[in-house]
């Protein structure tokens, strides 16, 4: 059976392989007009003898996906005059104005092919990040969950102003804990038993604009811990990494890279140990982009009383994306304080005199 | 101690406020709590999604009227209605306050001059707001149903049968002890058209209906609400020249009659009734158009200016049946 | 016991039941009987249509299709807007010169044109058209 595409969609001389489907089976039912091979994606047998497609779907869908290949060809005609553009431009502002219109017209040009759609759609795990059209996808369902949820927590849960003062956020940020039978992304303000974060964490910062080797700081901040002789809460500083590089391709931080990169650890990770009665303890997890091509030079910082907003002043740096989860005491805390050595800990109760 | 300041033992103590607050935001991102809840995932996609339960096709066959329109229609309607150095009329605004007593501050404007609403500004022709045809409303008030409720079934029936689409009930909002009519009494149903099924109704009524009435001569030139919808009446056995009623009389004993409004996007009446008869309505009657519409092009500085006496003039409009 | 209070209740029971046959729909008089069957012709129920179970290949077929169908109609939509403006500035360029050339001719152009109507005899085209297309020799009726 012949494709339906006859242009740019399946032509890979200049587009990345992974603007395809890799499963050829899938890809073959989205480039004919019926599906070949049934159904491909249904997993039962019973629902994919039941399926039928729609009436008359197989005459439209090779007319509307050659239209909108059209459309994308001359977008990729457009995109060719500004890289001809691009070579003869000097000026700095011109050539990122330029830059920014080549990101995206690249992002039109695939938008509508059905392939990028049903990878993004579907497959969202394993898509390639340097493609601007799927950073637009990854984006567009960020915005429509994942950035309203963590803001949410954050300001339900206080954490701005308590910690830092706001967040514009620009990167998703993902946490997990390894280990145990907990390996799953935590959501935002979960609570979560001592024993499951009683080794460092590993996170996932997701760029939606392109990034070759931008620096991060990853701080990771208790504004609970009781200051007994003010009256008041003083916040510790749980984990400290600076200068932490990362790109479209890699965006983790996890104990393989840490092993690799020792220096990226500035204070090493101290689990969150609450003591009895002090109620739940919010862990903020804040990721800072360093200014262009400035190193953060902290050498060791004092965990308790930490004061996150200078550190942030004092060595330039935006937050863009912030995590938070939240811990209490409970009766496996003692065991992680003598694994680190902490002693035991306070047993707080209510002054009655 | 500094309040601010956020206390271990006290902490609840130290934020209570003696009134209702509203507690400030941090952020700037606009949280939908619709979709941040994980019930009815289907609901939270958008309506054009098949997937979504209110997706509804559209634009599913051919329009002829609309078609017609674009084709022919639209074109003619930007050369009759262009006049060269026209001008924006002035609509009667609302009117601020002279300030001469200090309660004029932050007191609603006043209303404009003659009249409650303000009326508004006729914007010069251009090929960006020539007249199109919307709407249809089929409005039908039924008397007798506040003896008998049942008959104000029948009428939305009858609504639905001429146009196929679901008619929503008309309650009475008065109450008028000598006509018997209290508030919440079922009185006939009313139902707005649009799309194909404005466009269907229309070809009925201007192709089978209205050339079958014996007596029509058309739709008076004086009717509209200034600002561009047109409305007639229809009689109770003209209801019955509807092919949907005509093929079905043994079911039809009687026929409710009803209002018809016409809604285009022309700004005034005139221009409303150009396009309309382009669409097949004739009109009959002599027409009225305010002076101020007449006069609605730029004025040359030497010519002097003739003072205005009617308010609004006769114009010859063309017979057409 | 339990059976006893059972046996005793149960005629009651089959009463109640008895009541509930009497008020079916076949008791009611002819007029009500006509209202009811008005009322169900117009509710919605059992008339909407099913929702479409795609699979998800065909899903983002019918997402391409819908996306291809809406590029292309505000594509058409563009394109109709461009004609009606060149219309347009065509008209006032035209206006601009008569006015230069002359003043009486470009009044007579230039008046409100509120009274117009399109003839009665201006069909909207249907897809099938009549036998005879055009009365050839029509001749409009005179009025008296």
């Amino acid at each position: 059976m012949s494709s339906v595409s006859k242009g740019i969609w399946s032509n890979f001389a200049r587009r990345s392989q992974s603007l395809a489907l890799r499963n050829r089976n899938l890809q073959k039912a989205l480039l004919s007009p019926t599906l070949p091979h049934g159904p491909v994606s249904l997993k039962k047998r019973s629902s994919k003898d039941k399926y039928q497609s729609p009436i008359g779907m197989d005459e439209i869908y090779p007319l509307a996906y050659q239209y909108l290949e059209s459309q994308s060809e001359k977008t990729y005609k457009k995109i060719e005059e500004i890289e001809k553009q691009l070579e003869e431009v000097a000026d700095s502002t011109t050539k990122s104005q330029l830059k920014d219109r080549k990101t995206q017209l690249e992002v039109d040009a695939e938008v509508n092919n059905p392939e990028i759609i049903y990878n993004s759609l579907f497959g969202t795990n394993s898509i390639d990040r340097t493609q601007p059209v799927y950073r637009h996808y990854l984006e567009k369902q960020w915005k429509d969950y994942g950035r309203m949820l963590i803001m949410q927590r954050l300001e339900t849960l206080a954490v701005i102003p308590d910690t830092l003062a706001t967040l514009d956020p620009q990167v998703d940020v993902r946490l997990k804990f390894p280990g145990n039978n907990i390996e799953r992304w935590i959501e935002p303000g979960d609570i979560l038993s001592s024993n499951a974060t009683c080794r460092p964490p590993s996170l996932e910062v997701i760029e939606f604009k392109e990034s070759k080797n931008d620096l991060y700081t990853v701080l990771i901040v208790d504004p609970d811990t009781p200051d007994v002789e003010n009256d008041s809460f003083s916040t510790t500083l749980h984990w400290g990494l600076k200068n932490v590089a990362l790109s479209n391709e890699d965006g983790v931080i996890d104990a393989k890279k840490l092993v690799g990169n020792p220096e990226y650890e500035f204070v090493s990770y101290l689990p969150p140990t609450p003591e009895k009665n002090t109620g739940n303890h919010r862990i903020a997890v804040w990721v800072f982009r360093q200014a262009e091509g400035k190193k953060v030079d902290e050498g060791a910082v004092e965990r308790g009383s930490f004061d996150i907003r200078k550190f942030a002043e004092e060595n330039e740096l935006t937050a863009v994306g912030a995590h938070l989860w939240r811990s209490v005491w409970d009766r496996n805390t003692e065991n992680v304080r003598k694994m680190y050595g902490l002693g035991r800990g306070r047993i707080f109760s209510r002054d009655r005199n | 101690m500094v309040l601010s300041l956020r206390c271990f033992s006290t902490t609840a103590a130290a934020y209570k406020v003696g009134c209702a607050m509203v507690k400030p935001i941090h952020h700037k991102v606009k949280i939908k709590k619709k979709l941040l809840s994980p019930r009815f995932p289907e609901l939270k996609l958008d309506p054009s999604d098949v997937k979504s339960p209110h997706f509804r096709p559209y634009l599913t066959g051919p329009d002829r009227v609309k078609d017609f329109y674009h084709n022919t229609l639209k074109q003619d309607l930007l050369l009759i209605g262009y006049r060269h150095d026209q001008i924006d009329v002035e609509g009667v605004k609302r009117r601020h306050w002279d300030m001469t007593s200090p309660y004029h501050l932050n007191r609603p404007l006043r209303k404009p001059r003659g009249q409650v609403v303000p009326s508004p500004t006729i914007e010069a022709r251009n090929w960006k707001n020539i007249p199109q045809f919307e709407t249809i409303t089929l409005n039908c008030w039924v008397k007798e149903a506040k003896l008998y409720p049942q008959l104000a079934v029948a009428a939305a029936l009858e609504l639905q049968q001429i146009t196929g689409c679901r008619p929503e009930p008309l309650y009475a909002k008065t109450n008028v002890p000598t006509w018997k009519v209290r508030p919440g009494m079922k009185m006939g149903a009313k139902i707005t058209l649009a799309g194909k099924y404005a466009s269907q109704f229309l070809s009925t009524l201007t192709e089978i209906v209205l050339p079958r009435i014996r007596d029509f001569k058309g739709v008076s030139n004086r009717a509209g609400d200034r600002y561009g919808n047109i409305a007639f009446g229809l009689q109770p056995e003209h209801i019955k020249l509807f092919p949907e009623i005509e093929n079905n009389q043994d079911s039809w004993p009687h026929t409710f009659g009803m209002d018809v409004t016409l809604h285009t996007s022309a700004q005034t009446d005139a221009e409303a009734r150009i396009l309309l008869s382009g669409l097949g309505i004739p009109f009959t009657g002599s027409e009225r158009v305010p002076k101020t519409l007449l006069k609605d092009v730029k004025e040359e500085a030497e010519k002097d200016e003739v003072p205005v006496k009617e308010q609004e003039a006769e114009v010859k409009s063309e017979s057409q049946a | 016991m339990f059976s006893r209070l059972a046996r005793r209740q149960l005629p009651a029971v089959r009463q109640l039941q008895q009541a509930r046959l009497k008020r079916s729909k076949a008791g009611l008089n002819p007029d009500a009987q006509r209202v009811v069957t008005q009322l169900s012709v117009m509710s919605a129920g059992r008339k909407m249509p099913k929702m479409l179970k795609l699979c998800n290949e065909d899903y983002v077929k019918h997402k391409t299709i819908m996306k291809a169908w809406s590029v292309r109609r505000k594509e058409q939509i563009r394109e109709e807007e461009e004609v009606l403006k060149k219309q347009y500035e065509g008209m006032k360029e035209a206006s601009e010169d008569l006015k230069r050339v002359n003043e009486r001719l470009f009044e007579l152009s230039n008046r409100h044109e509120y009274g117009k109507r399109f003839p009665l005899e201006l069909r909207v085209p249907t897809e099938y058209p009549a036998r005879q297309v055009w009365y050839y020799d029509y001749v409009r009726k005179r009025e008296e």
